[in-house]
């Protein structure tokens, strides 16, 4: 009996698991984010101050993370998903009955923090769920699927606000808990403890630090990211202004999350066509041209006054949207390439926070310089940074090759634990993405050996070639196949490295015209 | 553009020794003595061949201990299957042996080379001791690249030999492709975790490797028989 046909990764049990733990998480993100404003707002009467003490509340955990993520590097992923998550669903269903925003804010505070950690537990999690060379296929399914929540999510929300109180929307998200936690117990994979776990923790949390600054890719990615979310979120803050200065009513905001999402969804769609064949920071450049030519068009309609039809304006934000998957699928597929799965939670940890932590001095920024020298000339100026930065990024970094498939891992058979995957990346939203912000989860395995011992995919490729293996002819399928070769499976090849060059003599001159039936079984 | 399949992506890791076994293949055929040679390779792949359904039934009983486990399960539906198809192939190496001239009794008595436990021992080791995944690499080398349809004609005119002690090379040109086929299309609906893709992977480059070395090993042997014959 046939099956029907499932998109690669999906077609693994685990990541089907971990994929409907991300989508439910999502959904449940986005109607609690949705519900906390109106309980603050329109329930406790809150001001300006408690929805800042709330986001406060749940951007604070980020800085804390980079330190979190030794422990969660040292436990197996599937028992911190499990835990993270079973204390997270307590904690939301504490919403319910929380008497005031000081409550509220403590709460979120720690479900924050605990978010933090499952999702740094979830990118492990995805590492050992999925094969090498399905993690970007796997990054893109999940990136769709958070695009897709984008849209549905505020809408489903908004829709069960109008139907339910907002404690009981906390209640929904509490349910969306359970299942990652159901789910999490289901996964027949984790991740085994890093090797490292009975370091001293400074020297682990080092470990981390060393690897994101010692590594060009991921040092320059971290720059990249950093910029890129200053600048995307010092327009994005002012979404709500933007709207209205190009003409259109206050509805339309939420029409532009919408277009935005689906412009996500397509682009997602249209990045995992191409996934592990495009230059990263080509593409990354290319969607930060895009975005670029955007906002400055955007900016210039605003400082002259133009007049355009609101219709045209969605296509264009939809165009946005498209541009943006160029970065969120790019990021997460190059930090999983770069990073060896005992190091995935530390580096995780400082690949999004450091950008995130910069997100909050943005809206400050944004707001000082509306004041200053207006709206359509900040677009301006972000537009033209942005542009600066794709020429910066493709000149300096254009030439990185495809992401490889990121290291194999040996995952341990099942524990006690469990988890939810969200999709990963502190991508560069444009306008108004106003994702809410549990953290996201994706991929990670175990590479045998040490870090240290590892060889990075270039040596590899280098030892192939030296041991007489013709690489510059393979096509792209053959590339694939090469970056996705594991250190021990290299180690095979190398070991027939005299064969191999004999080979090429032995078999001139010989009228045997088909060798093979060497051997039978 | 061609899907990536895993196992297309495992021929393709497969592809990259082929050079090197093929030329081992070569070499071996092609060698000025090509009948001790054929007669040694017999001697060899009997030592291989009859532990073949052994091996699977190995395999078939860690994956019967392995409840829940789905990959096992298919493994093991696969082999059950399987074994059925490789029952007595021994035995038709043991007949093209005797038309060749040589004696049958001999196969039982002689001793494997360490070649040959490297190749098959290794699968032991595996399967009881990581997965029984890794006999299905090994399977894919081995029935991966069946003889060609004439090369049982090929040899016969080269060694002089009587074309009835080709059969069992002639049956696996017909059977292998079929059986080539069903490996490939287990690996694609095996739901493998990282960790047993690359056991699949280094299983069936270590069997490519096997191979080399069996083969190097079959004109070693022949070369110590008859040294000074083989110099020139």
């Amino acid at each position: 009996m046939s099956r029907a046909r499932v998109p690669g990764p999906l077609a693994g049990r685990d990541f089907r698991l971990l994929y409907t733990s991300t989508v439910v998480s999502g959904l449940g993100d986005w109607l609690d984010q949705v519900a906390l404003l109106v309980l603050v707002t329109t329930v406790w009467h809150g001001g300006a101050g408690d929805l800042a003490l709330v986001v406060a509340a749940s951007m604070l955990p980020l800085l804390a993370t980079p330190f979190l993520a030794v422990l969660v590097d040292r436990r197996p992923s599937r028992r911190v998903l499990i835990l993270t998550d079973l204390v997270q669903a307590g904690l939301t269903l504490g919403l319910v009955v929380a008497p005031g925003v000081y409550w509220a804010a403590g709460l979120v505070l720690v479900r924050s923090a605990l978010g933090s950690v499952g999702g740094l537990a979830g990118q492990i999690q995805l590492r050992v769920s999925v094969p090498p060379d399905g993690v970007q296929a796997a990054t893109v399914l999940l990136q769709t699927a958070m695009q897709s929540v984008k849209i549905l999510g505020p809408a489903l929300g908004g829709l069960l606000i109008a139907f339910m109180s907002p404690r009981a929307v906390f209640a929904a998200n509490a349910c969306t808990f359970l299942v990652g936690v159901i789910t999490a117990r289901a996964l027949r994979t984790t991740s085994s403890p890093s090797p490292s776990a009975d370091q001293h923790y400074f020297k682990e949390l080092g470990e981390g630090f060393r690897h994101v600054f010692g590594s060009r890719l991921l040092r320059s990615l971290l720059f990249v990211m950093c910029s890129l979310m200053f600048v995307v979120f010092l327009y994005d803050s002012m979404a709500a202004l933007i709207v209205p200065a190009l003409g259109m009513g206050t509805p339309y905001i939420g029409y532009m999350v919408s277009a935005v999402g689906l412009g996500g969804v397509a682009g997602s769609l249209l990045m995992g066509r191409f996934a592990g064949r495009l230059r990263p920071f080509l593409t990354m450049a290319g969607s930060v041209l895009v975005i670029g030519c955007i906002i400055v068009v955007i900016g210039f309609t605003i400082v002259r006054d133009i007049r355009i039809d609101s219709a045209i304006w969605l296509c264009v934000i939809f165009l946005l949207g498209i541009a943006s998957a160029g970065i969120l699928v790019t990021f997460p597929s190059v930090v999983h390439s770069e990073t060896p799965v005992e190091l995935t939670g530390r580096v995780w940890a400082l690949m999004n926070s450091v950008p995130a932590v910069l997100n909050v001095l943005a809206p400050m920024t944004a707001a000082a310089l509306v004041a200053w020298i207006g709206l359509g000339s900040l677009l301006l100026l972000a537009g033209a940074a942005l542009l600066l930065t794709a020429v910066a990024v493709a000149a300096r970094l254009g030439r990185v090759p495809p992401t490889a498939p990121p290291p194999t891992a040996a995952p341990s058979g099942a524990d006690d634990g469990a988890g939810r995957a969200e999709e990963p990346a502190p991508g560069p939203a444009p306008l108004n993405s106003g994702a809410p912000h549990r953290e996201t989860r994706a991929p990670c395995v175990k590479r045998a050996g040490s870090s240290t011992e590892e060889i990075t995919m270039a040596d590899k490729i280098d030892k192939l070639a030296e041991a007489g293996f013709s690489l510059t002819d393979a096509n792209d399928a053959q590339q694939a196949v090469l970056k996705s070769l594991t250190e021990d499976e290299v180690n095979v090849l190398l070991s027939v490295k005299s064969r191999i060059e004999a080979a090429g003599s032995d078999v001139e001159g010989h009228s045997l015209s088909d060798p093979s039936g060497g051997y039978l079984w | 553009m061609e899907e990536q399949t895993r196992s297309r992506a495992l021929r393709r890791k497969i592809g990259l020794l082929m050079p090197a076994v093929d030329a081992a293949s070569r070499q071996m055929w092609t060698h000025p003595h090509s009948d001790q040679v054929y007669l040694e390779w017999l001697r060899t792949l009997h030592g291989t061949i009859r532990a073949t359904v052994p091996l699977m039934l190995a395999a078939v009983e860690q994956c019967t201990a392995r409840q829940g486990d789905p990959v096992a399960d298919l493994v093991g539906r696969y082999l059950a299957k399987h074994i059925r198809e490789e029952y007595g192939h021994d035995q038709w190496v043991a007949e093209d042996y005797a038309v060749a001239g040589g004696d049958p009794e001999t196969l039982r008595t002689t001793l494997p080379g360490a070649a040959i436990a490297s190749l098959v021992g290794s699968q032991y080791y595996w399967l009881r001791h990581v997965h029984p995944v890794a006999l299905v690499g090994h399977i894919a080398v081995l029935e991966g690249n069946p003889p060609g349809p004439g090369l049982a004609g090929d040899l016969a005119a080269r060694t002089g030999l009587p074309e009835a002690s080709f059969r069992t090379i002639a049956r696996h040109a017909q059977l292998d492709v079929q059986h080539r086929d069903d490996v490939h299309r287990l690996i694609d609906r095996l739901p493998l975790d990282p960790a047993q893709e690359e056991l699949l992977g280094v299983s069936a480059l270590h069997s490519m490797r096997g191979l080399i070395e069996v083969m190097e090993d079959v004109l070693g042997r022949v070369h110590r028989r008859s040294p000074v014959a083989l110099a020139g």
